[in-house]
C-alpha cells in the first residue's frame, strides 16, 4: 500500500527543488541554504540516507535537475548567483587523483571525502538563472537554462569525459520571438537561411563569428528586455512577479522542442530548436478568454531570429509589442511552472502550467501528425518538412482549486498522474477520467505530511474532493 | 486625522506569544494560546492623545510600553499594571513620563515615532515635529529600570543623543537590530539618516536622499546590516554600510503581474520582515484586504568583470576550437587531437577567480525574487504582524492582522515553496519547508528477473495452450539457464506467481471501464469547528487560500471581556496521516509495473491472459484481446506460417476477414516458401497444429469464380481468398464446430462468416447455455435461446432460476412472445421502451428490445456486451449489407473511444493500430500498445507509431532498472520476428541498424561500412588501411602493427566455416581519454596481464602517455 518516509530537517532554509536520478534511487536537493544535498535510497527498507551535500552556489539554489544515466552521475543547478554549475560524482574508492577526468576541480566540497566535484560553471546569465533541465538524452548532454534577462539558453558538452566545456549552443530571448507572425514570402526564409548564425553541432571555424555576434546580441536584449520594466518606478533588481519556467519535450520525434515561459506576460512558447534553422516559435501557450487557442507555426524566419542579428529590435515587431502591453491591461498573470508530460505512447503532448491567478491549466497540443517517411531524427529534413503543418494546442483543464499562487507542476513519468502545489497549501492531483476529462484526482495537506506539527493543528475529517 | 493612532498591532519583541492592539484611545494587550487556540485578552489601558507606541524588549517587563502622545509627552506604560493593581494600586499603569519640552510652548507638538533598542532596551528614540528650539530626534535613556516598576521616576529617564540641528521633523526612527549605537531616522524633506550614538551628536553619519517622506522602517532579523522602509507608495531596501543608493526600490506595480493593480495614490501603512524566513518583507497597502508578502533574494554583485571573463571565457573556447582544427591531421600525436589534455588551463578559470574574488565583497545585491499575498479580507486590514515561531524553516507561517471592523484573525500561510518530485517508479517527493514527504509504494521486494518468473501455471485454466506452451519449450531449450528458478522464488507460490504483490495489493484498474472516481481524503485543516462557531460569516476553509487556523472575532470596543475559544472537541484526537490516494495505486505507471515483473510479455500469450484477466477480473476487453491473439493462431494459420495461398492471414480481425484480403505483394518469395510450408521442410520447431494443417486438397476443391487466379508458383490456389477462407475453415471445422453452420440469413459470403465467426470464437451450442445457466447467467442463456428461436427454452431456464427477477422476466417474455410481433400496438412499444431503459442486466435489454422491435439495431448497440458476443450476433444474424455498415461503424466506434476490443473487428492492422492509438490516447498502456503491435511491427508493416510505442515502454523499463526485462521485450519480439520469417511470412530483414562504426581519420569517410565490400571493390583493398583513402590504419601501441578491419562478409565466411575464428583478438580498442590503443589482445594483456607480475598495470602503453587507461576500458 502506500507507504510515506519522511526526511525531516533536509535544509536548514526552506528547500527549493528536487529531482530524482534516472532510476529513482537517488534524490538530489537543494534549498536557499545554498547546499546540495543528495540522498540515497536503501532499497529494502525504503529509508533514504544522506550520501553527501557540498555548498553549491553564492546564492539560493532554484533548480535543480538530473541528467540522465549515459552520461554518468550528473547534476546541474541554476541559483540567483547567474550561474548554472555541472557536478559529477566521483568516484574515490581508488586512491587520489587516479581518474584523470577528475583531476580539474575537486575543491569546491567541505573536505577531501566530498564525492561530488564541480565540473564547469556557466556565468553567461545576466540575471538570476530560474531554472535548468537537461535534453532529453537523444540530443547528447545539453541543457536548457533561463535567467531573467529573458534569455534561453542552450549549452551543450563538448567533451564528455571531462565535463568542463560547455558551448553556448544558443541563445534566444523569448520575448523577442514572434508569438505567432504571418507567412513571409519564401525568398526571405532562404535569405534568412543562408546567413550562418547557428552553431549548435558543429566544433568549426564559424563559431567565432556567431559567439561574438550572440554576445552583442545579448548586450542589446539585455537592454531591451528590461525596457518594460524601467517603466516602473524604482531601482535594484526587480523580478517578482515573472515567472521563468522551461520544460523540454521528452520526445526525440519532434527535434528539440522547449516550453518556455519567460517573464510577466504569462503566455508559454514552444521553441524548436534545429541545427539548420533558427530557433522558431511553435506555438504560444496563452490563456485567454476563450477556451481553446491555437496558433500557427511562425514560418517565418525573417521576424523571428530577434537574438542573432543586430537588427533584433527592428525584427521583434508586432509580436513584442503585444507582450509589452501588460503594463497598460494588467490581465495577464505571469506563469510560474510549466511541465512537459512525458508523451507515452500517446499521440499528442501534455503540457501543464501553473500561473499565479491560482489556476493549473493543461494543455493539449498535437504535433503534426506522423507520415511514414520521418522516422525519428535520422533524417532532420524530413521532419523539419512536416513541420510545415501545424501544431495545435487547446486548453483540455483549466482548474482553479488553489485559488492562489500554483507554485509548480509536475507530471508523473507516465504523463498520466500531475502534481500541482500551491500557496493553500496543498499538493493537488489531477487525473484523466475515461471520458478524456482532467479532473481533481485528490489532494495532499503539507501538514498532513508532517506528523510533528506542534498541536494547534488537528486532523480534522473533510471532504476532500471537491 | 493624524492625531489618532489607527489601529495597530505590535508583536512581542522578544517574540512571545503575546501582542498588543493599539488605536483610538485604547491599547490592549492580548496573548495568543496556541494549544487552545485562542486570543486572551489580558489588559485594555486607555490613554488619551495616543499618537505612537513601541514595546520595550526589556526582558524583565513584558509589558513596558512607549505611548507617544500629540502633546509632546511620552508615557512609559505597564500594560499589565492595570491587572495587579487591585493589590499594589499603582493606578493607571503608568511608570514614567518623559516630556519633551520644557512645558512653556503652547504649540503641539506631535510625537511621530518611537524605537526601543533591543540590544539596550532602555534606550528609546524618539522622533517629533520640530519645534524652535527642541531637537526633533532624542535618544532618550529610559533608566536602566531595575527592582520594581515603581523605581522608575519621570527623572530616571536621561537625553542620551540628540540631535538639534536637524532642522526638520523626523517622521520615523528605527534602531537596527543588534546594536545599540545606530539608529535611522526618516527626515521630512525626504532623506534618511543615520545616526550613531557614539559619535558626536552634532553629525548624521550619513544620509540618503529618499523619494518621498520615510513613513517607517522595517529591520531585517536575517540581516543586521539590511533595513527597509516605506514611504507613500514605494518601498526601499537599504545596506546600513552604504546609504547612497538603495539595493532595491519598489512599488505594488512591481506586483502587476501578481494580478495587483497599481494605483499612483497607492499609499504603504506598514511593512515588517518575516522573523521565520529570511528575506521575506511584508507589506500593506491602506485600504487594501490583503497582505503583500515580497521575497528578497541575496545574490553576488554584478561586477563589470563578469561580462569580461565571459569574453575571455569565449576567447578560450575559441583558441580550443582553432587548435582542434589544426591538429586534426595527425595520428602520431594524439595528444593534439584532444583539446582538454593539449590545454593546460582550465577554459573557465577566469570565470572561476571571478566568482572566488565576489566573494571576499560582500555587498551582495538583492534581488526582488517573488511576491505573493495572503487571501483577500472581507474587510480592509489595518495593520498586521508576522508571528514568530521557533521552529527551522516551518511549513507555515502565521500572520495575525486587525481589520477594519477590529477583528483580529490569525492565519497560516503556506508561504514555502513547494515543490513535488515524481520518481520513476512512481514515488512523489513534496518538498516544503525544510523537509521532504516522500509517497510512493515501495516494494521492498528484490525484482523478479524475467527467466525466474515461472509462467507455466496451468491449474485451473483450460485453452488452447499447448501451441504456445510448446513454442516456449522449444525456445527454452537453446537456453539452458532460463528455467532454472532461483531458491527464493517459486517457493509458496502455487500458482506460479511471484511474491511480488500481496493479497491487499492494490486493485489495479484499467480499460475504458475503470473510473478513477476521485475518493474520499483526510486533510489536515483548520480547526472547523471552532471557527464556525466563531465568524460563521467567515469563508470556508475548504479552498481558502490560507486555512483558517484560531480565528476569533474580539469586538473593539470591550474592555476588559475576557474571550476564551471553545476548546476543540477533537483535540487530542490525533490521527495517522492517512494517505488514500486513487491516483496512486490506480496509476498506470503502477500497473504497468506490476505486470512486467509478472510476465506479462508476447512469449507466453497464456500467461499474459492469465495476468490480464487477474488484474482486471471485472472488465474483459483487454483478456479478450489476448485471447483473440492466441486464438486467432491456430485459426488463421494451417501450419507454421500464417499463409494460406499466399495470403496473410495473421492477425486479422473481423473486418479484414470480412472484407477480404489481398494477395501479398512479394509473390515469388511467398511462392517459394508457400510451397515450402506445404511440404512440411520448415525450419521452425513442429507445432501441435501440424499433423491437421495440410489443407491443400480441402482447398483445391473450391473453385473460384471471382478470382483470377495468378498462379505464379506450385500453388494452383495462389492468391485465392475463397479458396484460402475455405481451407481455413474446414480446418477449424474439424476441431470445433460440428457439422455445418447455417446463418440465420441468407449471406453471399458464407465463407467470410465461418472465418470470422470461428475467429471471434463465441461458441452457442447446448453446452454454453448449460454452463451459463449453472454459472447464473440465465439472461445470458435465454438471450441466445430466443435469438436462435427456442423462445419456449428461454422462458424454462428464466422460470428455473432461484432469481425472482429473472422468474418475473420469464412471465414477460412469455407474454411478449405470445402477442407476438404482429399484434404489438403502440401502448406496448412504449412500455418496453421505458423497461429498456430500466433494466440493468444488458441481455435483458437487448432480449426485450428485441422481442419487442424484432430489430436488430439496438441489439447491436448494446455497450455493455462484450465485443465477441456481439460480433457473433452480428455474424450470425445481420444480412451482409447491415453487416459491412455494422464492422466499420464498430471499428470506427471503437478508435473515436480508445476500446481496445476494436482489435477483434479490425485486426493487427493500420486500422488497428489507431483503435491502440487512441487505447494508449485514453490509458497510457504503452505497455500493451507496444506488445500487440510487435506482433506485426516491423515484420508485417512499418509504423511509427509502433516504434514510438517500443521506445517509451524501453524507456520506462529502462527507469525502472529492469533492463533484463527490456531485453526479454526485446528476444521476445525478435523472436516473433524470427518465427515469422521462418515461417516465410516475412521478408528477412535488416532490422537494427548498424550501431557501431569506424571513421578513418583522414578522409572522414566510415571505414567498417558495408557497402565498399561488395564485390569487385574488396580485392585491392588491405585490411590494415582504409578502403577510401588507402591511408594505413592506426597502429597497435605494443606489438606497432596497423590494426585491421575484417571486412564483415569475409568474417561472415569465416564463420560459416570455422566456430572459432571470430574472436575478441583481433578486435581494437582505444582510450577515449588518450587515444592509445591497438588490438584488444595485446591491450588486455598489457593492463590485465596474466599473472607474472603482482600488480597490473594501470597506465597507457605508449612511451610519456600517463593517462589511466585501465579506468577508460
Amino acid at each position: 500500500m502506500i507507504q510515506t518516509a519522511l526526511i525531516r530537517n533536509a535544509h536548514q532554509d526552506l528547500v527549493a527543488d528536487a529531482a530524482y536520478d534516472m532510476y529513482g534511487l537517488y534524490l538530489a536537493t537543494c534549498g536557499l541554504d545554498q547546499r546540495i544535498k543528495v540522498w540515497s535510497l536503501e532499497e529494502s527498507s525504503g529509508t533514504w540516507n544522506l550520501e553527501d551535500e557540498w555548498k553549491a552556489h553564492d546564492a539560493a539554489i532554484s533548480k535543480i535537475d538530473w541528467a540522465h544515466a549515459e552520461f554518468g552521475q550528473i547534476i546541474a543547478t541554476s541559483s540567483f548567483d547567474r550561474t548554472v554549475r555541472i557536478w559529477e560524482q566521483v568516484q574515490f574508492t581508488q586512491e587520489a587523483n587516479g581518474n584523470g577526468g577528475a583531476s580539474s576541480s575537486t575543491s569546491s566540497g567541505p573536505n577531501a571525502t566530498c564525492r561530488w566535484a564541480e565540473r564547469a560553471v556557466l556565468t553567461e546569465a545576466k540575471g538570476s538563472v530560474r531554472a535548468v533541465q537537461f535534453a532529453p538524452h537523444h540530443f547528447g548532454l545539453k541543457l536548457a537554462s533561463i535567467s531573467t534577462d529573458n534569455l534561453l539558453r542552450i549549452y551543450e558538452c563538448l567533451e564528455q569525459p571531462s565535463l568542463t566545456s560547455w558551448q553556448l549552443a544558443d541563445e534566444v530571448d523569448v520575448l523577442a520571438l514572434p508569438t505567432s507572425a504571418p507567412r513571409t514570402s519564401s525568398l526571405s526564409q532562404s535569405i534568412a537561411t543562408t546567413t550562418p548564425t547557428q552553431t549548435s553541432l558543429t566544433l568549426d571555424g564559424t563559431s567565432t563569428t556567431s559567439l561574438t555576434a550572440s554576445l552583442l546580441a545579448a548586450q542589446q536584449q539585455q537592454q531591451q528586455s528590461q525596457a518594460p520594466q524601467q517603466n516602473r518606478p524604482g531601482a535594484g533588481v526587480r523580478e517578482a512577479d515573472g515567472g521563468w519556467c522551461i520544460a523540454w519535450c521528452k520526445d526525440r520525434y519532434w527535434g528539440e522542442v522547449i516550453a518556455v515561459g519567460s517573464g510577466t506576460s504569462g503566455v508559454i512558447r514552444i521553441i524548436q530548436f534545429s541545427p539548420h534553422r533558427r530557433p522558431q516559435t511553435l506555438l504560444a501557450l496563452e490563456a485567454t478568454g476563450s477556451n481553446s487557442f491555437s496558433s500557427g507555426i511562425s514560418n517565418s524566419l525573417g521576424r523571428s531570429g530577434g537574438s542573432r542579428s543586430g537588427a533584433a529590435g527592428l525584427a521583434g515587431g508586432s509580436g513584442f509589442a503585444s507582450s509589452k502591453d501588460d503594463d497598460e491591461h494588467n490581465t495577464a498573470y505571469s506563469v510560474t511552472s510549466v511541465a512537459w508530460a512525458p508523451s507515452c505512447g500517446r499521440s499528442f503532448h501534455l503540457i501543464a502550467t501553473g500561473s499565479r491567478d491560482g489556476k493549473v491549466r493543461i494543455w493539449k497540443v498535437k504535433p503534426p501528425p506522423p507520415s511514414a517517411n520521418s522516422s525519428g531524427f535520422d533524417d532532420q529534413d524530413a521532419s523539419m518538412d512536416t513541420l510545415e503543418e501545424r501544431w495545435n494546442a487547446s486548453l483540455v483543464g483549466e482548474f482553479d482549486d488553489h485559488k492562489t499562487h500554483v507554485g509548480r507542476v509536475e507530471w508523473n513519468i507516465t504523463g498520466t498522474v500531475l502534481a500541482s502545489s500551491g500557496n493553500d497549501g496543498r499538493v493537488r492531483l489531477w487525473k484523466q477520467t475515461v471520458g478524456g476529462i482532467w479532473r481533481s484526482a485528490g489532494h495532499v495537506s503539507v501538514e498532513q505530511a508532517d506528523p510533528s506539527l506542534p498541536g494547534d493543528v488537528d486532523m480534522a475529517e473533510n471532504t476532500g474532493v471537491e | 486625522m493624524s492625531s489618532k493612532v489607527e489601529k495597530q498591532l505590535i508583536w512581542h519583541p522578544r517574540q512571545e506569544n503575546r501582542f498588543i492592539v493599539g488605536g483610538g484611545s485604547q491599547i490592549n494587550l492580548y496573548e495568543w494560546a496556541p494549544d487552545v487556540p485562542e486570543f486572551r485578552l489580558l489588559t485594555s489601558s486607555e490613554v488619551l492623545n495616543m499618537k505612537c507606541f513601541a514595546w520595550s524588549s526589556d526582558p524583565h517587563y513584558d509589558d513596558l510600553v512607549a505611548i507617544g502622545m500629540n502633546s509632546g509627552k511620552i508615557d512609559l506604560v505597564r500594560l499589565e499594571a492595570t491587572k495587579v493593581a487591585k493589590n499594589l494600586s499603582i493606578g493607571s499603569g503608568v511608570v514614567g513620563h518623559i516630556s519633551t519640552r520644557n512645558g512653556s510652548s503652547s504649540k503641539a507638538c506631535n510625537i511621530n515615532a518611537l524605537s526601543f533598542s533591543t540590544a539596550n532596551p532602555s534606550l528609546l528614540a524618539v522622533g517629533s515635529d520640530k519645534v524652535r528650539g527642541d531637537a526633533s530626534f532624542v535618544v532618550w535613556d529610559v533608566g536602566s529600570i531595575s527592582g520594581t516598576a515603581s523605581n522608575t521616576k519621570l527623572g530616571s529617564a536621561s537625553i542620551v543623543y540628540q540631535h538639534s540641528k536637524l532642522g526638520d521633523v523626523v517622521t520615523s526612527v528605527s534602531f537596527l537590530p543588534d546594536t545599540p549605537d545606530i539608529v535611522a531616522a526618516g527626515v521630512a524633506g525626504s532623506s534618511i539618516r543615520l545616526f550613531d550614538l557614539r559619535t558626536s551628536s552634532e553629525d548624521a553619519r550619513s544620509a540618503a536622499q529618499v523619494q518621498s517622506k520615510v513613513d517607517g522602517f522595517a529591520v531585517d532579523p536575517f540581516n543586521p546590516s539590511r533595513f527597509s522602509s516605506y514611504g507613500e507608495g514605494t518601498v526601499s531596501v537599504w545596506d546600513s554600510r552604504s546609504l547612497s543608493q538603495p539595493l532595491l526600490a519598489f512599488t505594488s506595480k512591481d506586483a502587476s503581474a501578481d494580478g495587483a493593480r497599481f494605483y499612483p495614490s497607492d499609499v504603504f501603512s506598514s511593512i515588517e520582515f518575516s522573523t521565520v524566513r529570511s528575506g521575506v518583507l511584508a507589506t500593506l497597502l491602506r485600504d487594501t484586504n490583503h497582505v503583500r508578502l515580497w521575497n528578497l533574494k541575496n545574490a553576488p554583485p554584478m561586477t563589470e568583470s563578469a561580462f569580461e571573463s565571459n569574453e575571455r571565457y569565449h576567447e578560450a573556447t575559441r583558441e580550443t576550437s582553432r587548435t582542434r582544427k589544426i591538429s586534426r591531421m595527425s595520428w602520431t600525436t594524439p595528444a593534439n587531437i584532444l583539446p582538454w589534455a593539449a590545454q593546460t588551463e582550465h577554459p573557465i578559470s577566469p570565470a572561476m577567480s571571478e566568482r572566488t574574488s565576489s566573494n571576499s565583497n560582500n555587498t551582495g545585491s538583492v534581488v526582488l525574487a517573488n511576491t505573493y499575498k495572503t487571501k483577500s479580507y472581507n474587510r480592509s486590514i489595518m495593520s498586521f504582524a508576522l508571528v514568530p515561531s521557533q521552529q527551522k524553516a516551518p511549513l507555515t507561517s502565521k500572520i495575525v492582522l486587525v481589520k477594519q471592523d477590529g477583528d483580529i484573525e490569525m492565519h497560516s500561510m503556506f508561504d514555502a515553496p513547494k515543490h513535488t518530485a515524481w520518481s520513476p517508479r512512481g514515488d512523489l517527493a513534496i518538498g516544503v519547508g525544510g523537509q521532504y514527504t516522500l509517497v510512493g509504494i515501495h516494494d521492498t521486494q528484490p525484482v523478479v528477473e524475467p527467466w525466474e518468473i515461472d509462467m507455466n501455471d496451468q491449474n485451473g485454466h483450460s485453452g488452447r495452450d499447448d501451441k504456445s506452451l510448446d513454442r516456449r519449450s522449444a525456445g527454452k531449450t537453446s537456453k539452458p539457464h532460463s528455467r532454472a528458478p532461483s531458491p527464493g522464488f517459486g517457493r509458496g507460490d502455487k500458482d506460479g506467481f511471484p511474491a511480488l504483490i500481496s493479497s491487499n495489493a492494490p486493485r489495479t484498474k484499467l480499460g475504458p471501464s475503470s473510473s478513477p472516481v476521485p475518493e474520499k481524503l483526510q486533510v489536515a485543516g483548520g480547526l472547523s469547528s471552532a471557527k464556525d462557531q466563531l465568524t460563521p460569516e467567515s469563508p470556508s476553509t475548504g479552498n481558502s487560500p490560507t486555512s483558517i487556523l484560531p480565528t476569533q472575532r474580539i469586538p473593539s470596543s470591550s474592555k476588559s471581556q475576557k474571550i476564551v475559544a471553545h476548546a476543540n472537541a477533537t483535540r487530542g484526537r490525533r490521527r495517522v496521516p492517512h494517505w488514500n490516494i486513487p491516483a496512486f495505486d490506480t496509476d498506470v505507471t503502477l500497473t504497468m509495473r506490476t505486470r512486467v515483473l509478472q510476465g506479462y510479455g508476447m512469449s507466453n500469450v497464456p500467461h499474459s491472459i492469465r495476468l490480464v484477466e487477474k488484474s482486471d477480473a471485472d472488465h474483459s476487453a483487454l483478456s479478450d484481446v489476448w485471447k483473440w491473439i492466441n486464438h486467432s493462431r491456430s485459426v488463421l494459420s494451417l501450419g507454421p506460417g500464417s499463409r494460406v495461398h499466399g495470403i496473410d492471414f495473421a492477425y486479422q480481425g473481423v473486418l479484414g476477414i470480412w472484407e477480404g484480403l489481398e494477395t501479398s505483394r512479394t509473390p515469388e518469395f511467398t511462392g517459394q516458401l508457400d510451397s515450402l510450408d506445404l511440404a512440411g521442410t520448415s525450419g521452425s520447431p513442429p507445432l501441435s497444429q501440424g499433423e491437421l494443417s495440410p489443407g491443400l486438397d480441402l482447398s483445391s476443391t473450391v473453385a473460384s469464380p471471382f478470382f483470377s487466379t495468378r498462379s505464379s508458383s506450385a500453388d494452383a490456389q495462389h492468391g485465392n481468398y475463397i479458396a484460402a477462407l475455405n481451407a481455413l475453415n474446414s480446418q477449424s471445422e474439424a476441431q470445433t464446430i460440428k457439422g455445418m453452420w447455417k446463418p440465420a440469413v441468407h449471406s453471399a459470403k458464407l465463407p467470410h462468416r465461418k472465418l470470422a465467426l470461428a475467429l471471434v470464437n463465441f461458441k452457442i451450442g447446448d453446452e454454453e447455455i448449460a454452463r451459463w445457466e449453472k454459472e447464473g447467467k440465465q439472461a445470458q442463456a435465454a438471450c441466445w435461446l430466443l435469438f436462435t428461436n427456442q423462445g419456449a427454452r428461454a422462458i424454462d431456464i428464466l422460470m428455473r432460476s432461484k432469481s425472482e427477477a429473472h422468474q418475473m422476466m420469464s412471465g414477460t417474455l412469455a407474454v411478449l412472445l405470445q402477442s407476438g410481433s404482429s399484434s404489438k400496438n403502440h401502448e406496448m412499444q412504449s412500455y418496453c421502451e421505458k423497461l429498456v431503459n430500466r433494466l440493468q442486466d444488458p441481455h435483458f435489454r437487448i432480449l426485450v428490445s428485441y422481442v419487442v422491435f424484432n430489430d436488430w439495431s439496438d441489439v447491436m448497440e448494446e455497450q455493455a456486451l462484450p465485443m465477441r458476443e456481439r460480433l457473433a450476433i452480428a455474424l450470425r444474424f445481420l444480412d451482409d449489407k447491415t453487416l459491412t455498415s455494422y464492422l466499420k461503424r464498430l471499428a470506427e466506434d471503437c478508435r473515436k473511444h480508445g476500446n481496445i476490443e476494436g482489435l477483434l473487428v479490425t485486426g493487427l492492422t493500420p486500422r488497428g493500430l489507431d483503435i491502440l492509438q487512441s487505447y494508449v490516447d485514453m490509458t497510457s498502456d504503452v505497455q500493451t500498445a507496444a506488445m500487440l503491435s510487435s506482433f506485426v511491427c516491423p515484420g508485417r508493416s512499418h509504423d511509427i507509431r509502433a516504434e514510438r510505442w517500443i521506445d517509451s515502454y524501453h524507456d520506462l523499463l529502462d527507469g525502472w532498472k529492469l533492463f533484463h526485462h527490456r531485453c526479454q521485450f526485446d528476444i521476445d519480439r525478435g523472436k516473433l520476428l524470427q518465427d515469422d520469417i521462418n515461417a516465410g511470412d516475412v521478408l528477412p530483414m535488416e532490422w537494427v541498424k548498424k550501431q557501431f562504426l569506424i571513421k578513418c581519420n583522414f578522409c572522414s569517410k566510415i571505414v567498417n561500412s558495408r557497402r565498399i565490400h561488395e564485390p569487385g571493390t574488396t580485392q585491392r583493398r588491405r585490411a590494415t588501411s582504409c578502403p577510401w583513402c588507402g591511408r594505413a590504419l592506426p597502429r597497435c601501441s605494443v606489438c606497432l602493427m596497423s590494426v585491421g578491419i575484417i571486412p564483415d562478409s569475409s568474417r561472415e565466411n569465416d564463420q560459416l566455416h570455422t566456430s572459432f575464428r571470430d574472436t575478441l583478438d583481433d578486435a581494437f580498442v582505444f582510450c577515449q581519454a588518450c587515444r592509445h590503443g591497438g588490438h584488444a589482445a595485446h591491450i588486455i594483456e598489457w593492463f590485465f596481464g596474466d599473472g607474472d607480475e603482482s600488480r597490473p598495470r594501470r597506465t597507457c602503453p605508449v612511451a610519456d602517455c600517463d593517462c589511466f587507461c585501465d579506468q577508460e576500458y
